[in-house]
């Protein structure tokens, strides 16, 4: 997937009025991958992506795209195409009225069009809907239009600003892996923003988790997941367990009692765990073991994949998922309401956060 | 609501709920437009009054030279003054859409109602005439006067002057509805700004165009006071003819029949409109 830098951007800044919307982003987004941009809403994530579009122009830095700089290039002008939230697509064009917009403003012969329209709705599934109104299409097939009438003019860099958002979740998980397998199959960079962190870990090559107008942490999913810079990250992917830690022969010192770690922490800092590393056996089972825990179940949530238990040990709460597998696998006992388990906390999955 | 209602019930339902605008319809549309119709089949008695028996003669009247013209020259000052108002009015209803203060340009745009019609085109007159306003400016810089005043320039200024708020106001309202994301995705699929703004915003303002042209076009083809006071009797449109018939020639019939034919003009055109449109057409244009 990895291949060179196509869209590189430089200390890129942009304010409305006195809000900051992008307080100077560094960023490289490679040809041919799937690129998200991840974050709650007001991160600056939709700007970055307008300003790509052409549809706003950066205050300072610098955007370059295929090597060259867009400062002064018209949206028109730039090879990149956009599949908007609520779609924008032409009320009063049809299907196909839509898809041959773009291939009409360049000028394209009557032939060369009907080709790729053809192409394109085949591309997205959309045979038999050509003479259709947007008005008389749903959700998921406005936003095959928006995809093909965006894809048919074949950019360098697709933007998609939160597409699947306006969807119900059954439609909006099969439209994930058919964009996934678009994507692949078509090699063209996306770039995707979405607020949704199970949408941007499942699809993505590379995330960039954002909040506040900057990038907080650039990576491969399971590295932004695994591995997260600091605890912004850590909290907005997923859920985590905070653990304030000072330095200890053993590893480190924590509220918990000493816990092992790959390397003993220099200094103070944050360990962070997510519930799914944290492994449950029964009180009277595994003992003597490093990094073990003495807690008691206040809560279970059931959620059907995974049990999720909320944990007390002494004045400390812990979250632990458990999954719904075949009982006689160790570590996924079911614990009952105020029983005591034991935790074992991996050191491996103990995350040193320096803040 | 729910339980079954007698028919008893069911027609004073009926009877309540549209009646009254029923009643409204009957007596100040329906009524008048057949009293006009029956009138345009009579004839004009020795005093004046309407006479049997019925006859197409006043209709055969219509397709007389004089008459004729009076309909052409209708149908060019109210089309040229649906035009100008187009030219004049569409980018004035951009302007007051997407001004911060546009209360108060809309209030500016409407305040010359306050004032009586009448009034208002004897204004124009005073401006207009020979030892006037205007020609006081122009001879200022060296030139003119001119006459501008009894001409067809005049009438259609006028006409212009006191239809242009109806042609601002249903764009204006179409121009507020616009979405522009949409100009964005022109732009974004390849469309330079002449081109995005013919296609993703002018068919979003097409139902205030159409709205704003029937508004101009209809009444400044049958009005007659702009024609009579600018004119000066040079410009004689059919509304002039209609107020003549009714008035100083007291052929009601021939004036009936007059008006009967300017209706169906007016009744076919939107029909065809209609037609050409599909449904969305009338549905937009209500």
């Amino acid at each position: 997937m990895a291949g060179d830098a196509l869209v590189r951007l430089f200390g890129v800044r942009k304010s409305f009025g006195g809000t900051v919307a992008l307080d100077g982003v560094d960023l490289e987004i490679r040809r041919g991958e799937f690129f998200s941009l991840l974050g709650p809403s007001g991160c600056g994530k939709t700007t970055l992506l307008r300003l790509l579009a052409g549809f706003e122009t950066p205050d300072g830095g610098r955007i370059e795209i295929g090597g060259r700089d867009m400062a002064g290039v018209p949206p028109y002008e730039r090879p990149v195409n956009t599949v908007f939230q609520n779609y924008a697509l032409f009320p009063h064009m049809t299907v196909v009225g839509n898809i041959a917009f773009g291939l009409r403003m360049k000028g394209l012969p009557q032939e060369a069009i009907r080709r790729k329209v053809a192409w394109a709705l085949e591309l997205v599934d959309l045979l038999g809907l050509e003479g259709r109104y947007p008005r008389e299409l749903s959700g998921g097939q406005r936003q095959r239009v928006a995809l093909a009438r965006a894809l048919v003019l074949e950019p360098e860099v697709l933007l998609l600003d939160e597409p699947l958002s306006a969807l119900d979740l059954k439609l909006r998980q099969e439209l994930r892996v058919e964009l996934m397998q678009l994507q692949r199959r078509l090699g063209t960079t996306f770039i995707f923003v979405t607020h949704d962190q199970e949408e941007a870990l499942v699809m993505s090559d590379r995330i960039a988790v954002m909040r506040s107008g900057r990038i907080e942490q650039v990576g491969l999913p399971d590295e932004v997941y695994e591995r997260p810079r600091n605890r912004f990250v850590a909290e907005f992917l997923g859920r985590s367990n905070f653990l304030p830690a000072r330095p200890h022969p053993l590893g480190a010192e924590t509220p918990l009692g000493p816990l092992r770690l790959p390397r003993p922490l220099e200094r103070a800092a944050v360990l962070v765990i997510r519930p799914e590393k944290i492994r449950l056996y029964p009180a009277n089972g595994a003992s003597g073991r490093e990094n073990l825990v003495r807690a008691r179940v206040e809560e279970i949530v059931y959620t059907g994949a995974e049990n999720q238990y909320f944990l007390r040990s002494g004045e400390v709460r812990l979250l632990a998922y458990t999954l719904n597998q075949d009982l006689q696998e160790p570590g996924s006992e079911e614990f009952a309401y105020g029983e005591e388990v034991l935790c074992y906390l991996p050191p491996e999955n103990l995350v040193v956060l320096h803040e | 609501m729910n339980e079954a209602a007698t028919p008893a019930q069911r027609l004073l339902r009926v009877l309540v709920t549209v009646g009254p605008g029923g009643l409204w319809l009957l007596l100040f549309v329906l009524l008048p437009t057949l009293l006009v119709l029956l009138a345009s089949f009579l004839s004009r008695g020795p005093y004046g009054e309407l006479q049997g028996p019925l006859t197409l003669k006043n209709y055969a009247r219509l397709l007389e030279a004089p008459y004729l013209e009076a309909f052409a020259e209708s149908l060019f000052v109210g089309g040229l003054a649906t035009l100008l108002s187009a030219l004049l009015g569409y980018p004035l209803a951009f302007h007051i859409a997407r001004h911060p203060r546009r209360d108060l340009l809309l209030f500016l745009l409407l305040l010359p109602f306050f004032t009586n019609f009448l009034i208002r085109v004897y204004a124009w007159l005073i401006l207009l005439q020979r030892e006037g306003l205007l020609n006081a400016l122009l001879q200022a810089f060296g030139l003119g006067p001119f006459a501008f005043y009894p001409s067809f320039f005049a009438v259609l200024l006028a006409t212009v002057y006191t239809f242009l708020p109806f042609f601002v106001l249903p764009v204006y309202a179409s121009v507020e509805r616009i979405d522009w994301q949409l100009l964005e995705a022109a732009y974004d699929l390849g469309a330079r700004p002449v081109r995005a703004f013919l296609h993703a915003v002018l068919p979003q303002t097409y139902p205030g165009l159409f709205a704003g042209s029937v508004l101009v076009f209809i009444p400044a083809m049958g009005t007659f006071v702009v024609a009579d006071l600018l004119g000066a009797g040079r410009v004689v449109l059919i509304g002039n003819l209609i107020q003549q018939q009714f008035g100083l020639s007291r052929d009601w019939a021939f004036g009936a029949a007059l008006s009967v034919f300017l209706m169906g003009f007016v009744l076919l055109a939107l029909y065809l409109y209609a037609r050409t449109q599909g449904e969305r057409g009338l549905e937009e244009l209500v």
